[in-house]
């Protein structure tokens, strides 16, 4: 008895053995089949892609141990480009220090490459910060409607709270600082990761831990987000009856805001119309050509070329409640872009006077492209001329009449909208 | 064979397959995954790709080269290190940075100091093209190409002095009792010394040895130096290493070794681990009395000299604090001709301690006073001459 039992249990264990061993040898065979069905790959698909010979090797110099050889370069430019891996795989090997991940090595190197263009305004933006400059390009966000600005000291601060918005609606004020959303501290973030904490769909609840000026205890506030349009456009009827309107930025709702305000000042039957473009940084070019066409009847409003000379006419058409209506247009060295194609139409196409001071003078025009992980690329792809065909860039638009601001500026004071006015009246 | 015995060994072999197939497909799974995460991972750099092409079909006005953008591009990732020795000097730039670690330039191969009364000496290196025009050792200098030099910085008159093989210089010189007379002087490509020395005028008994940097020769000239100075029967020795912003590591050691009998000199931390650099046993100046004159720019393998001589109480510095740069910088040559300076580790002085980011803390503080004599020297022989 005792012996048969003895049996089965070598049995058993034999039969157990083997299984494993099929298992170890099933899963390595596996492992080894999968691998060998990659290389396979990888191997074919440069040499199909390749017209071009393999590179020879650089002459001269220490050779280094290659700890990941990089596949042979497929372009020229990619020829050009196997200098970066030779110092990347030094580094990698040799840095005293932490090496960085590739993503901040990628966009480290994409910021260097874009510095040899020499062009300010070809730029690279990280995904966070260019999902929060699309969202506010668009001219509305999902949040609680505040504009902040990041202290010295690390902590953001309220600068103003949009108009019917969550933010005007709940406890918080201006000045207040921000110290932790839902619980998490958002001292020393950039402004954008920090407002990126804030922002989130509508209809949800943040809690925002708020240190007040001049109030001992840090507090809660609760706030349930919603869907805020970002107000670009102030109006109002000044005295003598003169219209004024102020344009802060060309996103894509810049055109209808500023023809709903127009709307109501119409109504009022004004002498003549302000425009404000000073501080105004431009934006969309189609919003820019849209909002130049309120003014303008038939014609051109810009021209673009690109680098190979070819060129595209923006132009303007008849039939807006304010083509005839006395005109000024108030301009400054913070009206650029946008703000210079519509001051410019206007001048080159004598409907009205610039007034107040020198423009900034960028006549390029950038293409924004999302790139693959979410970030976005701006290229400046062509150069923007006036209807009289004048390069502005680097130049400005001179005004025709010039109001620089005294030193001091008592509060209050405003002399280009005065001179502007009383243009308007007097008609010089 | 029993039924039972067949049906079990029916369901072994069933058991096996089964278990073979799980397995297998277990692997070849396992094995796709882990390469999908790597490729995602090597996958990364493709958005600088984009950016690059997208720059090629879009952007106004020339593009640079790919070369060009390369360099733009590495320079941009080395940026992301926040390190400002980990550089890359592109070919011309590293031409000229390796001619100076070689130490070659163009001039007429004369080392210069002012005296006590604020004249301006020179002394050639032998076989240059001073010595061979006729400078002498104490000739003073007047004028160079016509404008009197008394009232100019000695950096000022090396620069004035210098310029390409095959330009003239047209030096006034005394030599009393000679009367001032003029050397026309063709200037060729100088292998700079990184050592001077000379026996100090206010007094003889003190040596007087300037290293400016650290090449590959460096050790073998202190040595000549140092060797000559004490067959002039010099007792004392003043060790300059002001304006010595460094060089190479091992010719710094080798040369702290000379002032010191054995033991340790520094410590090199590396990511794989730490490296203890020694000296020699029985240096050739291991018992001479020695001060070490330390400035603002005195760097790097200078500091390391300067802080061994230091912390193994060898003399005190004299003169300002010094750089504070703790970190070892290893130089590459890539296939394109460019060099490479990559951190790879830092060191440490003798006890182990790193050097403070205020440098190395003179044991005798001094400032330069507004006057054409040198301060720090002048205080250095006082302390010889007076003990404090």
């Amino acid at each position: 008895m005792e012996n048969r039992t003895t049996t089965i249990v070598v049995r058993v264990l034999l039969v157990a053995a083997l299984l494993a061993c099929t298992a170890t040898a099933a899963f390595i065979a596996g492992i080894g089949v999968s691998r060998l069905a990659e290389t396979g790959e990888t191997n074919i698909l440069p040499t199909t892609v390749s017209p071009v010979p393999q590179p020879t090797a650089g002459d001269g110099g220490p050779v280094y141990p290659d700890p990941n050889p990089t596949p042979p370069p497929t372009s020229p430019d990619e020829e050009a480009f196997q200098l970066f891996w030779e110092v990347w795989d030094i580094v990698q090997q040799e840095y005293y220090g932490e090496v960085p991940d590739m993503q901040a090595v990628t966009y480290g190197a994409i910021r260097g490459m874009l510095e040899t263009l020499d062009d300010e305004y070809t730029s690279f933006i990280e995904p966070e910060i260019a999902s929060i400059l699309n969202e506010d390009a668009s001219g509305s966000f999902e949040g609680i409607g505040a504009f902040v600005r990041m202290r010295d000291d690390g902590k953001l601060e309220i600068v103003s709270i949009i108009p019917n918005s969550p933010a005007e609606a709940s406890e918080l004020r201006d000045n207040d600082r921000v110290l932790a959303v839902d619980g998490q501290s958002i001292v020393g973030l950039g402004i954008y990761e920090a407002i990126a904490f804030i922002r989130g769909p509508a209809g949800t609840d943040v809690v925002l831990l708020i240190e007040r000026p001049g109030t001992e205890e840090h507090f809660e506030v609760t706030i349930t987000r919603a869907r805020v349009q970002i107000p670009l456009v102030e109006a109002e009827i000044l005295e003598g009856n003169i219209a004024y309107v102020r344009l802060t930025e060309f996103s894509s709702t810049a055109t209808a805001q500023l023809e709903e305000a127009l709307e109501g000042l119409m109504a009022q039957r004004p002498a003549g119309i302000i425009l404000d473009l000073r501080n105004n940084p431009g934006g969309w070019l189609n919003e820019a050509v849209s909002v130049a066409d309120l003014f303008l009847d038939d014609g051109i409003v810009l021209i673009e070329r690109v680098s190979d000379g070819r060129e595209e006419i923006f132009e303007s058409h008849d039939g807006d409640m304010l083509e005839d209506i006395p005109l000024v247009v108030l301009v400054n060295g913070g009206s650029a872009s946008a703000s210079e194609i519509v001051a410019g139409a206007i001048q080159d196409r004598g409907r009205a006077a610039l007034i107040g001071e020198q423009t900034f003078g960028k006549g390029s025009v950038q293409r924004p492209h999302r790139l693959s992980d979410g970030s976005e690329l701006r290229v400046t792809i062509a150069r923007w001329f006036t209807p009289n065909d004048v390069a502005i860039h680097g130049q400005g638009l001179t005004p025709d009449i010039e109001v620089p601001l005294p030193e001091e500026l008592e509060a209050g004071q405003d002399p280009q909208l005065e001179r502007a006015i009383e243009y308007l009246l007097s008609g010089e | 064979m029993t039924a039972s015995k067949r049906n079990t060994a029916y369901i072994v072999a069933i058991a096996t397959a089964l278990v073979f197939v799980t397995f297998f497909t277990l692997g070849a799974t396992t094995q796709f995954i882990l390469h999908q995460i790597d490729s995602r991972q090597s996958q990364r750099p493709e958005v600088f790709w984009e950016a690059w092409e997208l720059l090629e079909q879009e952007f106004y006005g020339s593009i640079p080269s790919a070369q060009e953008r390369t360099y733009g591009a590495i320079r941009g990732a080395l940026a992301v290190l926040d390190d400002p020795y980990t550089i890359l000097l592109e070919p011309q730039t590293g031409e000229v940075e390796r001619n100076r670690l070689t130490g070659a330039y163009g001039g007429i191969g004369v080392d210069l100091w002012r005296n006590s009364d604020g004249a301006v000496v020179l002394s050639p290196f032998p076989a240059s093209p001073a010595e061979t025009a006729g400078v002498r050792t104490g000739d003073v200098l007047l004028e160079i190409d016509g404008l009197p030099v008394d009232t100019r910085t000695l950096d000022d008159i090396r620069v004035q002095l210098r310029g390409p093989a095959g330009s003239t210089v047209t030096a006034t010189l005394s030599r009393p009792p000679t009367p001032p007379f003029q050397l026309v002087i063709a200037r060729a490509e100088i292998l700079l010394p990184s050592v001077t020395y000379r026996t100090l005028d206010r007094d003889p008994a003190i040596g007087y040895l300037h290293i400016t940097t650290f090449t590959e020769r460096t050790p073998r000239e202190t040595e000549q130096a140092l060797q000559s100075l004490l067959d002039s029967q010099v007792e004392q020795l003043v060790l300059d290493l002001r304006g010595n912003g460094g060089g190479l590591i091992q010719p710094a050691v080798s040369v702290a070794g000379l002032f010191l009998d054995g033991g340790v000199v520094m410590h090199e931390v590396q990511r794989e681990g730490q490296q203890t650099l020694h000296a020699s046993d029985g240096g050739l100046a291991a018992d001479l009395p020695l001060l070490v004159l330390v400035d603002r720019s005195t760097a790097s393998a200078a500091e390391i000299v300067a802080g061994a001589l230091q912390a193994r109480q060898r003399g005190p510095l004299i003169g300002q604090p010094t750089y504070g740069k703790g970190s070892v910088q290893r130089v590459y040559t890539l296939s394109d001709g460019s060099a490479l300076h990559v951190t790879a580790a830092i060191w440490l002085l003798p006890g182990q301690e790193p050097i403070a980011d205020s440098g190395l803390t003179p044991d005798i503080p001094v400032v330069q006073e507004d006057t054409l004599l040198d301060t720090a020297l002048e205080r250095a022989i006082d302390y010889f001459q007076t003990g404090e």
